[in-house]
C-alpha cells in the first residue's frame, strides 16, 4: 500500500469525512459522482480536490481496496452506517501526509467548480501555448495536446478574438513570464515543461516528476493548485491574455449554467417559488442551485433564506457537538428549521473556515 | 473522374505528387462502382483510399471502424491538414457531443464520417443517416467480420444490414492482414465478388525477423536491455500487460537508457497524447507500450520492433512489426521467446471469454425475464456476473442467433431486445459454442508458436501464412538466414550532455519572439 496513491486517497478522504459520512459517500466522492449531495461534501468537509479522482475504478474495485484498508485495521466500518480512520489509520494517514505534501493543494481548493475551473484554465493555457508556438513560426498543423473537443472550441475562439497573432503570442510570453517570476524554480519547471510548442514536446507528470524527484500524481496536484493559484490572481488590466483564457468571455464564476440562471433571476428579485415556476423547475432543484451559489459565491449574502438568529443557533450547534449531518443537527436545533436553512448555513460556515479541517 | 484530376486532388489535399502502390487501383474500382475488398500492408496508405474520394464524391462517406480511439486521431490529423468536412460518432460522446454532430450531419456539414460498427445497430441513429445520400461504405480492419479473423467483432457481422438500409452504397472493406478464409468471409458476408480483390504484397523486404530464445524472465531482461543500448531507434517494444511496459520502463531508466517512456490504455488520454507527440517529435527514442500504442500514427522511421511477450496470432504479430521501416530504410523485428511464453497469451484468451459459473447464472436470470421488451446496461452485466462489455456481446450474440431474442438493438449504455417464447439453452451448449470460439484462437496461437519455435527461414514462414511466394528481401531475410546486426546498431551516440535548465531559455524556445 505504501506509495500507493489509490490507498492514500481513499484513507485521507475516509479521514476527512469524519466519520459523518457512509461509504458510498466516500465511493461516489472519488469516483466523481455528480450529485448535489457529493458536491456539497466537498465544500463541507474540504475534499473537492480528491473529487473523482480516481474515476477509471469500478464501484466494485473501490470496495475492493476499501475492504483491504480495513483488513489492515486502518478504517472501521459500522452499522451506522458510516466509516471512519481507526488511530492506526490517523497514524499511517500521518506518516503518508508528510510523505504526499499535497494539504496546501487541498486547502486550495474550497469547492468543486474550483477544481473544474483550475483545469480548464489549464488545458486552455497549454492548447493555447501549442498553438501560438506552432503558428507563430510559420507551422499550421499539428497534433492537439488535449483530446476535449469543447476546450478545442474554447481555444478556437480565444485565439481568434485577437487577429494580431504575432502581438497575442507576445503578450502570452509576458504574461507567463511575469508569472514565473512569482514562482519558486520546481513550480517553474511544473509548468514549463508540461507546456508544448513546436520544437518541444511536453512532458507526462511522471516525466516531469522523474525531474524533480516526485510521484507524478503529486506533480498534477501542484499543477492545479499553481493554476489555482493564478486565476485568483488575474485581473483585465495586467493579465489580459491569461483573463480571457481563465474566464473565456463568461461571466466570471463557477457556478453551473443552470445554476447562473437561477443566481440572476434572484438578483433581479425573484423568490424561489417564483423562480421555480419561471423555469419550470422542482422547487428541490431550484434550492441545490441556492446552495451552489452559496458555495461559489462568497458576497451572497445568505440572510435572507436564514434569518441571523437560525444561523447563530446552526453554527452553535456545529461547535458544540463538532457534527455536519444534516439529520443530526435538524434533531438537535428543534422545530421550526428547515433542511435548506440547515445547508446554506452548515455551506457558508465551510466556506468561511476556508475548508481545511482538521481532525484532532 | 480522370487520373489526373485526382492526382491533383491528391496534391492539393494531402500535398502527394503520386499515389502508392495499390492505391490507384482501389480508388478506381470505387469510381466503377464496384465493391471491393482492398488488402494493403500497415502502413501503405489505407485510409487514403476512402479519404480522397470522400471530398470528391456526391454523397456522404461512412467509415466503420472498431478502433474507438483511432477515429478520433484520424479525423484530428485531417482537420490538421485543413480538411475539415470530417467527423466521428461513436458510444464514447457525450450526449451534447452526439447532438451536436447529428445537427452538423443534418445540416450537411460533413462528408467523411467515422462510425463505430454498433452505431449502425441503433434504429434511430439508421434513420437520421438514411435520410442522407452514402456514396460509399467503408468496412475499415474488415477480419473484424470472419469468425476465422483474430480480432472477431460480433458487431461487425450486422453490417450489409445497414448497407441495405441505406441504399446500397458502394461497399470498399479494407484490411491489413487476411488469410485466404477470413478473405472469402469478408466477401460472402459484403457481397464482393472475389474478382473484385485488390491485394498488396505481404512481404515486407525491408524488415529483418529474428527471433531470440531465451531461459527465463531475468535472461529475457537482460537481452532486452542489451538490444536496446546497441539498436539504433526508434523503436517500440510490446508488451502484453500495463504493469510489464511500466516496469520494463523503470528498468530501462535504472540502467541509463535516455530518452524512453511507457504507453498504455490505462493512461490519460492528455498523457497518451504528450508520449506519442514526443515520439513523433524524436524526442523518446523508445517507447514500452501495449498493443495500444501505434495504431493512430504515422511515423515513418521507426527502426525496430522488440516483442517481450508473445502476441495472440500471426496477424497482429505481422501487423505490429509492420510499423518498422515505412521509409524504406531496413529496420528489424525480434521476438524475445522463453519456454514458457505461450502461458501468457493463453490465459488472455480464455479470460476475454465468459466463465462457465458466470454463464450459468446469467442463463437462470435470462430465463426468468419477462417476454416483453428488455433492456440490459453494461454496468448491470458487469455488476451482476462480472462480465466485460464484449463478453455480454458476444452471449447476446449467441443468443440472437440461436432465435432466443429479437430485435437486438445498442444502446447508450448497453443493449435492448424482446426474448422470444423459446426456452433458453443448456448451458453446456453455451460451454460448448465458447469453447469452440476459443479453440480457433488456441489454434492460432499455436501457429504463431510453430512459426516461433521453426529452425528454417522465416520470411517463408510468414509469406506461407497468407499463402504467398514472394521472398524476396533488402539486407537481411531472418535469423536462421543469418543476419548482420551492424546495420541496425546505433549510429550517433545518443545520450549526450544533458542540457542545463534555464527557464527563461526554455520560454524562449516556445516562443522565440521578442518586441
Ligand atoms: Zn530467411
Amino acid at each position: 500500500m505504501v506509495g500507493d496513491w489509490k490507498y492514500y486517497l481513499l484513507l485521507l478522504g475516509i479521514d476527512m469525512l469524519n466519520g459523518e459520512r457512509s461509504l458510498p459517500a466516500v465511493i461516489h466522492l472519488l469516483r466523481g459522482r455528480k450529485n448535489h449531495q457529493v458536491m456539497q461534501d466537498c465544500a463541507l468537509f474540504g475534499t473537492s480536490l480528491l473529487y473523482g479522482e480516481l474515476h477509471k475504478l469500478s464501484v466494485h474495485q473501490l470496495q475492493q481496496y476499501i475492504m483491504e484498508l480495513q483488513s489492515a485495521g486502518l478504517i472501521q466500518i459500522t452499522s451506522q452506517p458510516s466509516v471512519f480512520c481507526t488511530e492506526e489509520g490517523k497514524k499511517i494517514l500521518k506518516e503518508w501526509n508528510g510523505e504526499n505534501r499535497i494539504e496546501s493543494c487541498i486547502k486550495a481548493f474550497p469547492a468543486i467548480g474550483h477544481k473544474v475551473e483550475s483545469t480548464h484554465f489549464w488545458l486552455r493555457l497549454e492548447l493555447l501555448v501549442q498553438t501560438l508556438s506552432h503558428v507563430t513560426q510559420g507551422v499550421k498543423s499539428f497534433y492537439p495536446v488535449v483530446a476535449k473537443e469543447e476546450i478545442r472550441e474554447e481555444v478556437k475562439g480565444i485565439f481568434y478574438q485577437e487577429p494580431d497573432v504575432q502581438n497575442q503570442a507576445l503578450l502570452l510570453k509576458q504574461e507567463i513570464y511575469q508569472w514565473m517570476l512569482t514562482l519558486k524554480e520546481w513550480e517553474r519547471k511544473i509548468i514549463l515543461m508540461r507546456f508544448s510548442g513546436k520544437d518541444k514536446g511536453g512532458l507526462t507528470f511522471p516525466q516531469i516528476g522523474v525531474h524533480l524527484e516526485e510521484p507524478g500524481e503529486w506533480v498534477r496536484f501542484q499543477l492545479l493548485r499553481l493554476a489555482r493559484e493564478k486565476i485568483r490572481s488575474l485581473t483585465l488590466q495586467e493579465t489580459p491574455i491569461l483573463y480571457r483564457i481563465a474566464y473565456n468571455n463568461r461571466e466570471k464564476g463557477v457556478l453551473s449554467q443552470s445554476a447562473q440562471k437561477t443566481f440572476y433571476l434572484l438578483k433581479s428579485g425573484n423568490g424561489l417559488a417564483q423562480i421555480a415556476s419561471l423555469r419550470g423547475l422542482r422547487m428541490g432543484t431550484v434550492e441545490d442551485h441556492l446552495v451552489e451559489i452559496s458555495l461559489a459565491e462568497p458576497a451572497f449574502d445568505i440572510t435572507s433564506f436564514v434569518d441571523k438568529e437560525k444561523q447563530k443557533k446552526i453554527i452553535e450547534i456545529i461547535n458544540t457537538y463538532g457534527t455536519r449531518k444534516l439529520g443530526d443537527i435538524k434533531r438537535l436545533v428543534g422545530e421550526g428549521v428547515t433542511f435548506l436553512e440547515i445547508r446554506l448555513v452548515c455551506g457558508r460556515e465551510a466556506v468561511n473556515r476556508g475548508t481545511w479541517k482538521k481532525n484532532s | 473522374m480522370e487520373k489526373e484530376q485526382l492526382t491533383r486532388a491528391l496534391h492539393h489535399f494531402f500535398g502527394y505528387d503520386s499515389f502508392r502502390p495499390g492505391q490507384w487501383e482501389i480508388i478506381e474500382s470505387i469510381y466503377a462502382g464496384r465493391n471491393t475488398l482492398a488488402i494493403l500492408a500497415t502502413g501503405g496508405g489505407k485510409s487514403l483510399c476512402y479519404q480522397l474520394p470522400s471530398l470528391l464524391l456526391p454523397g456522404i462517406t461512412l467509415v466503420v471502424s472498431p478502433l474507438i480511439s483511432l477515429m478520433a486521431d484520424q479525423v484530428q490529423q485531417l482537420k490538421g491538414k485543413g480538411i475539415q468536412p470530417v467527423e466521428y460518432i461513436n458510444s464514447s460522446l457525450s450526449r451534447e457531443e452526439y447532438q451536436r454532430k447529428v445537427k452538423k450531419l443534418k445540416e450537411g456539414r460533413i462528408k467523411l464520417l467515422y462510425l463505430s460498427p454498433e452505431k449502425l445497430q441503433q434504429d434511430s441513429f439508421l434513420k437520421q443517416l438514411s435520410l442522407l445520400q452514402v456514396s460509399l461504405f467503408v468496412v475499415d480492419e474488415a477480419h473484424c467480420i470472419s469468425q476465422w479473423g483474430h480480432d472477431f467483432r460480433t458487431d461487425y457481422q450486422r453490417l450489409l444490414d445497414p448497407v441495405h438500409k441505406l441504399g446500397n452504397p458502394v461497399v470498399l472493406a479494407l484490411t491489413a492482414t487476411a488469410t485466404p478464409d477470413v478473405r472469402d468471409d469478408i466477401c460472402n458476408h459484403l457481397q464482393i465478388p472475389q474478382n473484385h480483390i485488390i491485394k498488396q504484397n505481404m512481404n515486407r523486404i525491408n524488415i529483418a525477423y529474428d527471433v531470440v530464445n531465451v531461459h527465463d524472465e531475468q535472461d529475457k531482461k537482460e537481452r532486452m536491455l542489451q538490444f536496446l543500448h546497441q539498436l539504433q531507434g526508434p523503436g517500440i517494444v510490446y508488451f502484453r500487460s500495463r504493469q510489464g511496459a511500466e516496469q520494463a520502463n523503470e528498468l530501462a531508466r535504472k540502467e541509463g537508457i535516455g530518452r524512453c517512456a511507457f504507453y498504455h490504455g490505462g493512461m490519460d488520454g492528455e498523457e497518451r497524447l504528450l508520449i506519442q507527440q514526443q515520439f513523433l517529435m524524436n524526442e523518446l527514442q523508445i517507447i514500452f507500450a501495449t498493443n495500444a500504442f501505434g495504431m493512430g500514427i504515422d511515423k515513418p522511421d521507426i527502426r525496430f520492433v522488440i516483442h517481450y511477450h508473445l502476441p495472440p496470432d500471426m496477424e497482429s504479430y505481422i501487423q505490429e512489426v509492420g510499423r518498422i521501416g515505412r521509409d524504406g530504410v531496413p529496420g528489424y523485428a525480434c521476438l524475445l521467446y522463453s519456454p514458457d511464453d505461450g502461458i501468457l497469451p493463453g490465459q488472455l484468451i480464455v479470460e476475454e471469454y465468459p466463465q462457465p459459473q458466470q454463464m450459468r447464472d446469467f442463463l437462470l436470470q435470462f430465463s426468468q425475464l419477462p417476454m416483453g421488451p428488455i433492456t440490459l446496461s453494461l454496468e448491470k452485466g458487469k455488476e451482476t456476473w462480472g462480465f466485460t462489455e464484449q463478453q455480454l456481446s458476444m452471449l447476446l450474440f449467441y443468443l440472437e442467433q440461436k432465435n432466443l431474442l429479437k430485435g437486438l438493438e445498442r444502446r447508450w449504455n448497453g443493449w435492448s431486445f424482446t426474448r422470444s417464447s423459446l426456452p433458453p439453452p443448456e448451458v453446456d451448449e453455451l460451454i460448448y459454442a465458447m469453447n469452440k470460439r476459443k479453440q480457433i484462437r488456441f489454434r492460432r496461437l499455436n501457429e504463431l508458436i510453430a512459426w516461433v519455435e521453426e529452425t528454417g527461414c522465416r520470411r517463408r514462414g510468414v509469406t506461407r501464412y497468407f499463402q504467398e511466394d514472394d521472398l524476396s528481401y533488402v539486407a537481411n531475410c531472418c535469423g536462421p538466414c543469418g543476419i548482420d546486426h551492424s546495420i541496425y546498431r546505433q549510429k550517433d551516440s545518443e545520450d549526450g550532455v544533458r542540457e542545463k535548465w534555464d527557464w527563461e531559455e526554455v520560454l524562449h524556445q516556445l516562443f522565440p519572439i521578442n518586441k
